[in-house]
């Protein structure tokens, strides 16, 4: 028995020292196990078509990430992204024909949009959950009065150049799938490497500290809400361009699902502890699931009941070892 | 007098909020101030008045529960497959326990392993929204229970006014209402939300208490979800679809602060009366879907930045 523990002490300070949570170690494992039952799964081409898949809320959750490393969550995203996607498609339908705004008015209305949240929570003042809640329901409202005359958009298929950013692809690896990496290692960059990205942590993590070490925290808040919202015009122009239409329900639950990769991904909802990396393997995580479940030919409504598991189970077991950790 | 009318106003401008909305409705909309509509008005927003006091129990504890939406649609759904199966009481006994089933993990979650509220019930909607899809096949469960089927249109002593929703909501607040407002557990549940230390100190149970909040927004959710299915004879997902939002929207225009500490179960009666009767307002004047949800969030976003503005004057009472 005290041999038994002695194991797990060691194996749980191996991973710990090294920074692999439980959760890598059985993704892994379950990669491993799907691919034995179909090889097809660890294919390129299979590959590429999961990070096409998760590229719109791998993008989105990256923004959210800088929202909730200072502690606040964003829940317009999803309903943002909707009503972006749906502008954009706009701008391409037969007959409107202009690419260029199709590309350009998402990611300046996202930019604005996430201005209105970020003067919401940071100069306002208001809890970030329930003015972001308001804003979403404004956003299900303008979504909904927008594609009012016809409930589908589709979009005009010779805009080639609006069509590539979703379905194109260069030496095989699709557009979707090199914006999210530049995305990422952008975000990283500007998180690890900068000194706005350490303000966002210390605004994050101890507010009056921030404060006294002579940093704003307001215009802090203010401005990861600009990102998010920049990151969500950009996931709506990616999910626009790949589907070449846009109807209003295309987002809902997306704000939920960044949620859950951004938390899979090992950031403290209370703020102040996360990576980019984190939030992206949390990203892989959920369209692993997606992938596979598709794949093992298994009842798609399945991939909901394990999704919320791993989402429990997960935070659970790293709540305990931050608890063991304190010891 | 007049300075205490004055604190009332400041302290529930939601009252100023009906006041309008009456106006509203009852000069400029047609067919609102019909007795039809009004009983109408009334079953609806009792229906969903009855999750709401669930949620304001949550929120002034200082958790939140986002599954109690999806809870609704699954416990049409159950009522429905369960109603249709074994009989209408088996069904309304089935869908508010196993509503209370997934409140009872929130909040072992929440109390036991302290997670975040939020992280908690993001992961059971998410199951539940999975299990709901499963039950049904994505597709409309029929509800056919002669005993469900009449519940929401039943009336008590064949009285109009004395419909069951309305019956039920009138009974939830008063119980409910009593136990948030003049128990010592509903004294517990204002020091958990607004000051949990001060409280453990004092030797309240928190965890105990937030646990038992969560039971009871399982059990309203429960409660409302086999009205719902009543009322359109079937059970599906997307009857959840935005409850969340009407839920939390209706606690916090009533002035139940989303922090904890500060709520009432009055507070949420008026909340709710405002947000289902935009929806109703809307709908006679026929707009769309759009104009309820714009309304809703920008009403939301006023009343929550007036509340901003006004607060510093007040005092921070505990209830």
């Amino acid at each position: 028995m005290t041999g038994l523990k002695n194991l797990y002490g060691r194996v749980s300070g191996f991973l710990s020292k090294y920074h692999i949570r439980g959760i890598y170690i059985l993704i892994v494992l379950y990669v491993i196990v799907v691919t034995v039952i179909n090889p097809v799964f660890l294919t390129l081409d299979n590959w590429m078509n999961l990070l096409r898949q998760v590229a719109v809320v791998g993008v989105i959750s990256c923004g959210i990430t800088f929202v909730m490393l200072t502690g606040r969550t964003d829940l317009s995203a999803g309903m943002m992204m909707t009503f972006l996607a749906a502008l954009s498609c706009y701008y391409v339908l037969p007959g409107v024909n202009n690419q260029f705004m199709a590309i350009i008015v998402p990611l300046v209305l996202g930019t604005l949009f996430g201005l209105v949240n970020g003067v919401l929570v940071g100069i306002i003042r208001l809890n970030s959950f329930v003015s972001t809640l308001g804003m979403m329901s404004i956003y299900t409202g303008a979504v909904l009065l927008f594609t009012k005359k016809n409930p589908s958009l589709f979009a005009d298929n010779t805009m080639t150049v609006y069509k590539f950013i979703g379905q194109g692809s260069v030496l095989g690896v699709p557009v979707p799938v090199i914006i999210l990496l530049v995305v990422a290692v952008i975000c990283s960059l500007v998180l690890k490497k900068t000194v706005y990205g350490a303000r966002v942590y210390a605004a994050g993590s101890n507010v009056s500290m921030a404060r006294f070490s002579g940093i704003n925290p307001a215009a802090i808040i203010v401005s990861t809400y600009v990102i998010a919202g920049l990151a969500t015009g950009l996931g709506a122009l990616i999910m626009s361009s790949r589907i070449m239409a846009a109807q209003p329900k295309m987002g809902v639950g997306y704000e939920f699902t960044a949620l859950t990769a951004i938390v899979l991904g090992g950031l403290r909802i209370s703020g102040g502890k996360g990576t980019i990396w984190g939030t992206v393997v949390g990203v892989l995580i959920l369209g692993i699931i997606d992938n596979s479940f598709v794949i093992l030919g298994l009842d798609s409504n399945l991939q909901y009941v394990v999704k919320g598991i791993i989402l429990a189970v997960a935070v659970a077991s790293q709540l305990l070892s931050d608890r063991r950790q304190a010891l | 007098m007049k300075l205490s009318i004055k604190k009332l106003l400041s302290e529930y401008n939601i009252i100023l909020v009906v006041a309008i909305i009456a106006v509203i409705g009852f000069a400029f909309v047609p067919y609102f101030g019909k007795a039809t509509n009004l009983y109408k008005l009334l079953a609806d927003l009792s229906m969903f008045g009855i999750v709401s006091v669930g949620m304001t129990f949550l929120l002034v504890s200082g958790e939140v529960d986002l599954s109690l939406g999806m809870s609704v649609a699954f416990a049409t759904i159950v009522s429905s497959l369960v109603g249709s199966a074994w009989g209408g009481v088996w069904g309304l006994l089935a869908a508010v326990l196993l509503c209370m089933l997934v409140a009872l993990i929130n909040g072992l979650l929440v109390t036991k392993i302290r997670m975040s509220s939020l992280i908690a019930s993001i992961a059971t909607m998410t199951a539940l929204t999975g299990i709901c899809y499963l039950l049904g096949h994505g597709k409309t469960v029929p509800n056919d229970s002669p005993f469900l089927r009449e519940l929401y249109t039943y009336r008590l002593f064949g009285m109009k006014f004395l419909q069951l929703p309305v019956v039920l909501f009138v009974l939830c607040l008063i119980g409910f209402g009593i136990l948030l407002h003049r128990t010592r557990f509903g004294t517990g549940v204002f020091v958990a939300g607004g000051n949990a230390e001060a409280g453990y100190t004092a030797g309240i149970n928190i965890g105990r208490t937030k646990l038992i909040c969560f039971l009871i927004g399982g059990f309203c959710a429960g409660l409302t979800g086999v009205l719902l299915g009543s009322y359109v004879y079937a059970g599906a997902v997307s009857y959840g679809e935005g409850l969340n939002v009407t839920i939390i929207s209706a606690c916090v225009l009533g002035g139940t602060k989303f922090t904890g500490g500060k709520g009432g179960i009055v507070r949420t009666l008026l909340g709710i009366a405002v947000v289902r009767s935009i929806i109703n307002i809307t709908s006679l004047l026929s707009f769309d879907a759009w104009a309820q949800n714009i309304v809703t969030g920008v009403l939301l976003l006023v009343v929550l930045i007036i509340d901003r503005y006004t607060r510093v004057q007040r005092l921070e009472d505990a209830s």
